[in-house]
This record gives C-alpha cells, sequence and structure tokens, in this order.
C-alpha cells in the first residue's frame, strides 16, 4: 500500500507539471447487479474538486448479500461485471464510459478494484476504466450475511505530451564534444596498458621468440 | 543490405501499372508504334504494341493538379493537365520528353469543372458551357498558348446537365416532355449555325429518359448514341441516322476510319456468347466479315472500345487492332478476330488488401507426412508388419518419383506452373492474393510475379475490407481457404467471398450477401475438425453470426472492439457461446477525442495491431549489469492514432494504447501542432510501437517510437500466459522522437518464422525508394551520452535525426511510384521476411535483417568444395595405399 500512494504521489506532481487546464469531475458509477429490473444502478460516486490536485473523494456503497449472490452467479459462468460511468467535467455534459472486470477474479479479490481515468491535457475524459489486480494473497473467507466493502484505488491519469526529437541537447553535447577537441586531447583516463598494449604486445612477443631460440640453437646438431 | 549488380531480379521484381485508362490514342506517327494512354490515376505513358509493356511513363501529381483532361496525340503528344489552373504541355511522342508547357487560368472559377478541352487544326479548343445560359468558347495556340481571338459567346438557353460532345459539335435534347428537340451546334465554326430539329424524327418512342452517349474511343465522326438504339451522325449540318441497329444497351461503338471506307465497331459482353465484336460498314450498311468475334472463354466486363486502328493487309483484308477497357480496369490488345495479343491487370495500381499464402506440399511429401501423423499411424498400423510395408510402399514411390524426375528434367521446366505450386524447401515460395479496389481478386505466384488466377467481383466494396486465411495449405488433403468479408455495392450489407487462394475456385460460403450491415469480423483462435477456423460477424444491431455454424460452440474468450473512425468511439465486446448461440456482449467503451460534444472533429486515422503471424520470442531484453528488463507482452494491444484540431496548440495528433480485450489503456501520448500522415503509417510488433506524423511547427515527418516494459521483475511467473482482465498494473513506457529527412508514405515492420531475427521498419518515401531502417535507430532508450553500460548493452548514442543511407534502399534503383503500403510475411526460413509494396507499381522482394545466417550465400561455390572433399578423400587413401608399401619395404630390409 505505501508503494501504491508514492505511486499516486509521482502521478498527482506529474500533473501539476503538464495539465494546461484546471476545473472539476465528477464520475457517477452504477453497475449491472441487484439493480431490480433496471439495467444499471448506482454503485457510488467518485468526485475531484481539481483535476490538477488530483485527490479524490469515493463515496461507494456496500455490498450486501444480493449483490454477492449475482456476482457468485456472475462467477459461475465466468461472466463480466459491468461498470457504466458517467463523467461530468466543467464544461462537458455527463458523457457514458463502460467497462467490465471478471465477476470472479473480483470476488477472489475481495472486492477490491484499481479505477484509471485518462484526461487530456484540455480536462477531458477519453476512458475510464476498472481493472482487478491479479493478486494471489488470499483474502479472508467472506462470511456471508456480513456488509461487504468495495475498495477502489483511482489514479487520474494524463495523457502526456508525446516526446520531440530532442536536437538542442544534442547540439550542446556536439558543441561540448567540438570544445573538448579545441581545448585539447579529450582526457584519457584509461590505465598504461590499455593504453599501450599494441606496442607492449610485439615486442614482449619478440623478446619471447628471441629468448626461446636463442639457447636452443646449440642443442639441435646432436641429431 | 544492398545487393551486388548480378544479384538484380534474382529475389526481386518489380511491376509497373499506369491504373484505369482514361484516354487512349495510337501514336501511328514515329516510327516505333505505341499506344499512348492518360490514366484515371494521373499518368501518361507510351505502351509497346507488341508487348504491352511501358516504354515511357510520366506520374503526375495524385491531387486535382494532376488530373488529365485531354489527351491529343498527333506528330506530338498533347495534354492538358489540373483543375483551373491547367497546364497545357507537348510531349516528345517516342521518348516522353517534356517539349513544350504553358499554364492558363480561367477566370470563372465556379464552371471550370465543366470544361471541355480539345484540339482542332492546330488550335487548342476550350468550351465552357454555362447551363441554360450560353456557351463560351476560346481557342488557344496549341504551342505558345497565345490566344487567337477574344472568348467568344454563343447563346443557348437550351444548354443543359445532358448535353454531349463530338467535337466539334455540341448536342443537347431540349424542350417540355414528348415534343423535345434535338439541338446541335458547331461551336468552332464563325457563322453559328444551329441545327435543331424534332427529336421523334428519330427515335419511335414516345417517352425519351435523355439517355444520350457519343461514340467511344475518338470517333472518325462525330455521332451519338440516342437512347441505346440508334446510332446519329451530325453531316452536312444535318443529322444521319444510320441504319444500323445497336446490338443492346451496354454496347460500345465507335466509327473507325478504315483503309477504305468507314466501319461502325460494337464491342459487348455477351452472357452467353462471352466477349463478342461486330463491324458494318458505314455506308452501305453491311458486316464486315473479317472484324468478327464471340469467344465464350473470355469475358470482359462492360467492355469499352479505347482505341482502334484499322489497315489492309495485302490480300485485301482487314487488320485491326483495338484497346478494349473492362470495367475491371484490365486492358486488352485484340486482334479483329478477338485473338488477345496482350493483358495488363491495370486494377493492380489499386490493391486495397494483400494476403501471403503458403503452397501445399507436393503429393509424396503429403504421403510421409501423413504415414508420421500419429493419429493417423496409430489407427492405420496397429502390426509392425503394416508399418513395414508401408515404409516400404512410400520409398518406391518416392524411388519412383524421382526416376520420372530425371526422365523429364528437361520437359519439367517447360510445363505448366500449377504443377510447381508446391511448397519449396524454405517455403519461400507462396500464393500472394491481392484484392483491388474495383472488386478485382487475384491469386500471383510471388517468385516471378505472375498471375495464377483471377476473379471479378462487381458487387464488392473495398472500402473497408478483411482477409482472413482460415486454413492453410498445411493439412492435405483439405485445401487451403480463404475469405474476405467486404461490403455488397449496392446494399451496404456484408459481402463474404470465400475461395481457394491456390486455384482462385469459390469454396464453402462461395459469394454469400448478409442480412445485414458488418461492425466487424475476425476469426476464431480455434479450428474446427475439418482445421477451418470459424468466421464471426458482428452486425451493427450487436447480434452476432458464425460462419460455419457448427463452429459457433468453439466461441469462448472471443474479445472484438469496434471503433468509428469519424468520431474517435471505440468500444468492445466480448463473445461467448451460451449453449444455443453465440452471443456479444459489450463491455467497453472509450472516447478517444475526449468526451461528450466539446470536443468534435477528432478522428481516428489508423489502428495498428501485431501482425497475426508474429510470435513473442524472448520475454525481456538482457542489460549490462546481467539484470533483465521485462517486456510488457500484451497481444492484445492496439495502438489508435487520433487526428483533430485544438484550441490552445491548432491540431493534435494522439496515440493511445489501448488493450483491446478489456479497455484499458496502457500508454498515451499527444503530439501538438501535429498532422497524422495521410496513409497507415504506425508500426506493432511485440513491445514496441512506432508512428510517423507530420510536425506543423516544423514541417517535417517525424517518428516516434515506444517500448513498454514491465520493469526489472516479472509480473507474473516465467511461462504463465498473460490475461488483461488479470493486470490492473500499467507498463514503463520509453518514448523518443526522431526526424525523418524525407516524405514517408508507408511502414511497415519485418515479420520472422520466429521473431529470432532483429526488427527492421521498412519506410516507404515519396522518392519512390523504399528503406530498411533497423529497430535499433528508432530505439526509445537511445541515450544523449551512453555510459559504459549502456555502450556494452548495445545502445546507439541518441541522434535526432534518423540516417536513411543509400545503401539501406530495398529496391536499388527501381523507382516506385506512390507507394501506399508495405505487406511483410515470413518465409520459412528465420532469418527471411518476405516484402510487397503496393501502390502505383508492386515491388517485391526479401530482405534477411540479420544477414542470412541460415542460408548458404548465393553464390557459394558448391564445385570447389566437392572437388576438395574429392581431392582429400583419393589422397588420404593414396597416403595409405603408399604408406602400406613403404611398411612393406621397410619389414624386408
Amino acid at each position: 500500500m505505501k508503494h501504491l500512494q508514492a505511486f499516486v504521489l509521482s502521478l498527482l506532481l506529474q500533473f501539476a507539471a503538464c495539465i494546461d487546464y484546471d476545473g472539476w469531475m465528477n464520475i457517477k458509477i452504477q453497475h449491472s447487479i441487484n439493480c431490480g429490473g433496471e439495467k444499471y444502478c448506482a454503485r457510488g460516486t467518485i468526485s475531484l474538486q481539481s483535476l490538477r490536485a488530483g485527490t479524490p473523494i469515493i463515496e461507494q456503497m456496500q455490498f450486501n448479500e444480493q449483490h454477492i449472490n449475482e456476482l457468485n452467479e456472475l462467477a459461475a459462468v465466468n461472466g463480466f461485471y459491468t461498470i457504466r460511468s458517467l463523467v461530468t467535467t466543467a464544461d462537458t455534459k455527463e458523457s457514458e464510459f463502460l467497462s467490465s472486470v471478471k465477476a470472479k477474479t473480483f470476488l477472489d479479490n475481495g472486492l477490491s478494484d484499481v479505477i484509471n481515468a485518462w484526461v487530456l491535457p484540455n480536462g477531458a475524459v477519453i476512458a475510464v476504466s476498472f481493472q482487478v489486480n491479479n493478486s494471489s494473497q488470499t483474502r479472508l473467507p467472506r462470511n456471508v450475511g456480513s456488509v461487504n466493502k468495495i475498495t477502489s484505488n483511482f489514479y487520474l491519469r494524463q495523457v502526456e505530451p508525446a516526446a520531440v526529437p530532442d536536437t538542442a541537447s544534442y547540439i550542446q553535447k556536439l558543441e561540448r564534444e567540438r570544445e573538448a577537441r579545441e581545448k585539447g586531447e579529450l582526457k584519457d583516463n584509461r590505465s598504461f596498458l590499455a593504453k599501450y598494449w599494441m606496442y607492449i604486445v610485439p615486442i614482449a612477443i619478440f623478446v619471447m621468440l628471441s629468448g626461446a631460440t636463442n639457447p636452443e640453437t646449440p642443442a639441435q646438431p646432436a641429431r | 543490405m544492398c545487393i551486388y549488380e548480378d544479384q538484380i531480379g534474382k529475389f526481386d521484381w518489380r511491376q509497373t501499372y499506369v491504373g484505369r485508362i482514361k484516354f487512349s490514342q495510337f501514336d501511328t506517327v514515329s516510327t516505333a508504334k505505341k499506344l499512348i494512354v492518360a490514366t484515371e490515376e494521373n499518368v501518361l505513358a507510351a505502351l509497346h504494341l507488341k508487348t504491352g509493356q511501358i516504354v515511357w511513363r510520366h506520374v503526375f501529381e495524385s491531387a486535382s493538379s494532376g488530373n488529365i483532361q485531354l489527351l491529343h496525340v498527333s506528330d506530338k503528344v498533347v495534354t492538358v493537365t489540373g483543375s483551373n489552373p491547367y497546364l497545357v504541355r507537348g510531349w516528345d511522342s517516342s521518348t516522353g520528353v517534356l517539349i513544350w508547357e504553358w499554364s492558363l487560368t480561367l477566370q470563372d472559377n465556379d464552371h471550370a469543372e465543366f470544361s471541355e478541352w480539345w484540339v482542332q487544326h492546330g488550335l487548342l479548343v476550350h468550351m465552357l458551357p454555362i447551363f441554360n445560359s450560353h456557351i463560351e468558347v476560346t481557342m488557344y495556340n496549341l504551342m505558345s498558348g497565345q490566344n487567337r481571338g477574344a472568348t467568344s459567346k454563343l447563346p443557348a438557353p437550351w444548354v443543359n446537365e445532358g448535353c454531349v460532345l463530338t467535337p466539334p459539335y455540341y448536342t443537347c435534347v431540349s424542350g417540355n416532355m414528348g415534343e423535345q428537340r434535338l439541338l446541335t451546334v458547331d461551336v468552332t465554326s464563325n457563322a453559328v449555325q444551329i441545327i435543331n430539329k424534332p427529336l421523334f424524327d428519330y427515335i419511335s418512342l414516345d417517352v425519351f429518359d435523355g439517355n444520350m452517349r457519343p461514340l467511344d474511343a475518338n470517333s472518325a465522326l462525330p455521332g451519338f448514341i440516342i437512347d441505346e438504339k440508334k446510332v446519329l451522325l451530325i453531316k452536312n449540318n444535318d443529322f444521319e441516322q444510320l441504319n444500323i441497329d445497336i446490338v443492346g444497351a451496354s454496347v460500345s461503338a465507335t466509327i473507325i476510319e478504315g483503309p477504305s471506307e468507314q466501319i461502325l465497331l460494337q464491342a459487348w459482353d455477351d452472357k452467353t456468347m462471352g466477349f463478342s465484336l461486330i463491324a458494318h460498314s458505314v455506308s452501305t450498311g453491311k458486316e464486315v466479315p473479317e472484324i468478327k468475334c464471340s469467344d465464350r472463354d473470355h469475358r470482359i466486363p462492360d467492355p469499352e472500345l479505347a482505341a482502334v486502328m484499322c489497315t489492309k493487309t495485302a490480300r485485301e483484308q482487314h487488320a485491326c487492332r483495338i484497346l478494349i477497357n473492362g470495367a475491371d480496369d484490365a486492358i486488352h490488345f485484340v486482334q479483329q478476330a478477338g485473338r488477345v495479343l496482350w493483358t495488363r491487370e491495370e486494377s493492380l495500381a489499386n490493391v486495397v488488401a494483400v494476403e501471403f499464402v503458403d503452397l501445399p506440399v507436393s503429393e509424396t511429401d503429403a504421403a510421409i507426412e501423413s504415414e508420421f501423423d500419429q493419429k493417423e499411424a496409430a489407427k492405420m498400423y496397429s502390426s509392425i508388419w503394416a508399418a513395414f510395408t508401408r515404409r516400404l510402399q512410400s520409398q518406391f514411390q518416392q524411388l519412383q518419383t524421382l526416376l520420372h524426375g530425371l526422365q523429364h528434367a528437361d520437359r519439367a521446366v517447360a510445363s505448366s506452373n500449377t504443377n510447381d505450386l508446391v511448397r519449396d524447401y524454405f517455403n519461400l515460395h507462396k500464393v500472394i492474393v491481392l484484392v483491388t479496389e474495383v472488386g478485382k481478386i487475384i491469386g500471383m505466384d510471388n517468385l516471378s510475379g505472375e498471375v495464377l488466377w483471377r476473379r471479378y467481383e462487381p458487387s464488392l466494396s473495398t472500402a473497408s475490407l478483411a482477409v482472413f486465411t482460415r486454413r492453410t495449405a498445411r493439412h492435405p488433403p483439405l485445401d487451403a481457404y480463404l475469405t474476405i468479408v467486404g461490403t455488397h455495392e449496392e446494399t451496404g450489407n456484408g459481402l463474404i467471398i470465400s475461395l481457394n487462394p491456390i486455384s482462385g475456385e469459390l469454396v464453402g460460403e462461395r459469394s454469400l450477401q448478409l442480412d445485414g450491415r458488418l461492425l466487424q469480423c475476425a476469426m476464431l483462435h480455434r479450428a474446427d475438425e475439418e482445421k477451418l477456423h470459424g468466421l464471426v460477424v458482428l452486425y451493427e444491431d450487436e447480434t452476432i453470426q458464425v460462419f460455419p455454424v457448427s463452429s459457433a460452440p468453439l466461441v469462448e474468450d472471443m474479445y472484438m472492439y469496434v471503433a468509428e473512425p469519424e468520431t474517435a468511439y471505440v468500444r468492445g465486446y466480448a463473445l461467448r457461446y451460451d449453449g444455443k448461440e453465440a452471443r456479444a456482449q459489450a463491455i467497453w467503451s472509450l472516447r478517444l477525442g475526449g468526451a461528450g460534444p466539446g470536443s468534435p472533429g477528432h478522428r481516428i486515422v489508423h489502428a495498428a495491431a501485431r501482425a497475426r503471424l508474429e510470435r513473442t520470442h524472448s520475454p525481456g531484453r538482457a542489460l549490462a549489469d546481467r539484470s533483465v528488463l521485462y517486456k510488457y507482452n500484451n497481444p492484445n494491444l492496439v495502438l489508435f492514432l487520433t487526428e483533430g484540431p485544438d484550441p490552445v496548440h491548432k491540431e493534435v495528433v494522439r496515440a493511445v494504447a489501448v488493450d483491446v480485450a478489456s479497455g484499458a489503456v496502457a500508454a498515451a501520448g499527444s503530439h501538438r501542432r501535429a498532422r497524422a500522415a495521410p496513409h497507415h503509417q504506425a508500426v506493432h510488433a511485440d513491445h514496441c510501437l512506432a508512428y510517423l506524423y507530420r510536425s506543423e511547427k516544423h514541417r517535417r515527418f517525424e517518428i516516434a517510437s515506444m517500448e513498454l516494459y514491465e520493469g526489472k521483475e516479472r509480473w507474473l511467473p516465467a511461462g504463465a500466459a498473460f490475461s488483461s482482465f488479470a493486470s490492473e498494473r500499467a507498463p514503463a513506457v520509453e518514448r523518443q522522437a526522431y526526424i525523418v529527412p524525407a516524405a514517408v508514405t508507408a511502414a511497415a515492420v519485418t515479420v520472422t518464422e520466429r521473431s529470432l531475427t532483429d526488427r527492421h521498419v521498412l519506410l516507404a518515401l515519396s522518392t519512390g525508394a523504399v528503406v530498411e531502417v533497423p529497430w535499433a535507430f528508432l530505439d526509445p532508450r537511445r541515450p544523449l551520452a551512453p555510459t559504459a553500460e549502456q555502450r556494452e548493452e548495445g545502445l546507439l548514442p541518441y541522434a535526432p535525426e534518423l540516417p536513411l543511407p543509400a545503401d539501406a534502399v530495398l529496391n536499388y534503383n527501381r523507382t516506385l511510384h506512390r507507394v501506399r503500403a508495405l505487406h511483410t510475411h515470413p518465409a520459412g526460413i528465420e532469418s527471411t521476411s518476405l516484402v510487397l509494396a503496393t501502390g502505383l507499381d508492386l515491388f517485391y522482394t526479401r530482405v534477411a535483417p540479420s544477414k542470412t545466417f541460415d542460408l548458404l550465400k548465393d553464390d557459394f561455390d558448391y564445385h570447389l568444395i566437392s572437388i576438395v572433399l574429392v581431392a582429400l578423400v583419393v589422397a588420404s587413401y593414396g597416403t595409405k595405399h603408399f604408406a602400406s608399401r613403404k611398411m612393406l619395404k621397410m619389414a624386408w630390409k
């Protein structure tokens, strides 16, 4: 959890740098279980006072037995738990996003999910996606009848300006190299052997060869 | 990368095309007779009369400024191109060299599109009809552009949209229904003389629907066909009705200046008789016996006489050369008796989809394979004896084919190539199935570029198209199976065409029109018992249909996405079989243009998914410190490129990488003041993404690359399959952008069998070159000042400009015009990837990104190595012999 917080913090710092627009955002979360005839019914809301600050206020309902049973039914057929998010921002009307998680993994993870909302630099939202982490840590066995709290981690993610060809620093690098060349040779901090091995090796070989042949020549004529 | 001079044409070929013929004329003046053609693709070319090959060719701008308005061939070739301003140019007909040029701008820009041009007595005539008012006629000196006189205006309130031009006459039908009159005027004569006759003097019908068309192919006499029944000629200031009947409604007719008389020639495609040709003498109305043909086997859809030339042979016979343009964009050059001299498949100038198909193994190989096929083996050979006899049999068969091959070795070379359509050892030989814009499907041999089969589907609209190889030829005796999913030309409903890609015959669903409009289509992952992958189509009402129906239970864990290009709205569906039928459920949706109506105008330019044949070889990248940087290997990742206006940065290009199974966004970036490249220019392979865009700020092309990594630790245990629904973590994204010092028209990435080989990006440039760029140059991790560790890892130091060296040009000096797409496909050997560039020209070659490490060199000296081997064997036995003799001698001493 600690590293998650650090992650959120770093994300928040990023926004402060690259968002050109600030405003509020409100996300209504609706899901499709235990709705009593309706296709979607409310699960909770996420509201942000400021996109730049990015601190969300998450209010979500608690699941009751009926919810869990319906989720279990979906999980039995490996079905999807579908969530509809209705996003309202300062200057856009309500817009709808769909997202789904596998009901089985959602249950296995103790009703915890991760919500990512991607925001453009102009404050418009392109995606609200729900995901379930695949942590294999076994949760406490769920005792039927108790209240079931949904734990959601919300991340506001920014569509960052993409990289551009970095000509300026490349030119600077070339300049630096040129200056270094003008000042004199680049400082060579290699060791003596590394620098002059090409002279040392032939000399060594020559010495070895001459040393090896000389004493043996007189020993030869015996045969 | 580059090849030696003697390797030219060894593994590559280029085919040059001109496009659908718009105007054509014989060049009879110069010594080497040619056909001069001007095309819808804005190409002016000269074709050789004997072979149909291009003698010279000029490719004009593809925008409206290159549109060819007029082609006139006399001693020089004259063209009028553009659309206000116009360029009038004269070309040397034998060499194609530009001789003179002048430009012309019309004051009246609103009506300029109705302009008509022709050349008369060395003057260029420009006629501009202003409907229900008058006709403006201006004449210019052809060579200099000097205006002979001011524009003359002929008052003609009877001019309407249905008028036809048969230079110099302009003919209209005017008046109320039932009392229509036929009016014509010679617009170039000094004395305005209007011929005005009641229409019903010529046609007996009470109702006339205004159907009037001029004769085709630069008719020798000004005339037109009225109501698809009668030919009217304009002669001596009067209409003259020909007493020759027009054969049918879709007949192409023209009058030619024969050697002794004028001949009316008619060509049509008869339902039962095939391509038919008939000729009558204009003066006598008698049939000309020599010029006649009806060929049952030769079919030309809606033939149109493009150019005709007739001479008389020594025996007083007509000898004609007729150029026929079909609705399928093919041009046929035929003789008077219907014999085809050559055919050009001009639809190949507009290829919309390409699929490489493996060839089946030869019969003997298939027998061996079936012998070792475990299932079958268990079934058939319960005893050792049965297996042994089978072995002997197949070996005997092999021996037989070998002997047979030796006997007919010389004859086999000349034999027809259909027998040769078997897989070679390295699986380099394939069939390329090309779908063209007019709806023609063509099967092509990839080694020779020869057209194996062609099939014209006039009802196939190719605006959006998908091609699936549903069964490869790897499963003898079952044939390969290819399906093309498009839309029906008239109804807009889905259209499925299934065929055998080796022979071109329809199989399975054949040509099937579906009942509704399609949103998406896909192929099932799992094959049925007949090794056929089912085809799933998603209709607009979100119902799905599976072909064949028996494959429906195989729909499991299937996901589809539907992207609306104009609204940048993307949604995903999960497909599942519920015991009775397959159903689609909408599970996610995204608005890539931004939510709400507040940001209109954003559209998806391109969606780049991984190649279907792409494999991932390694899960990570080894760093210098012996740790591994693990790749984010999501097979469901698709890169969407969107483009649209922005209030702050004028226009922006956004790249969003989306997991299309779960709808989660993996990475996103936006480029300010940029426009997307006009064609599909994004590549996606493994964990690497790259896309091209035009930077409006710097007015240059740039390529942005992204690599997605999990990090130094694996998210999943080794060998575990990736699941989009069980990963909430976002990958780390490495990004970089490079300047491309050229205008890029298409991009692709090489694919190899097992992805062991390096990955190269292929870029087609507007200069006509296809350049191979190693991914190492596009690597987003290239550091500005590499440390020793990074250098050890093999990262190149960063340079903002992408090098495009001349020796990286795949097509050496063979310029390719307007390359629209590059297609890659793996060969059977790991080192090699097959490449086909489509555009106005076709170019095929093969590339070896990591050099041909698994192949002997092309000029490997087999003779030398066998001589050396034999010499060594001889020498070793010789020395053995001498050594034993020496030993013997020693023993006797």
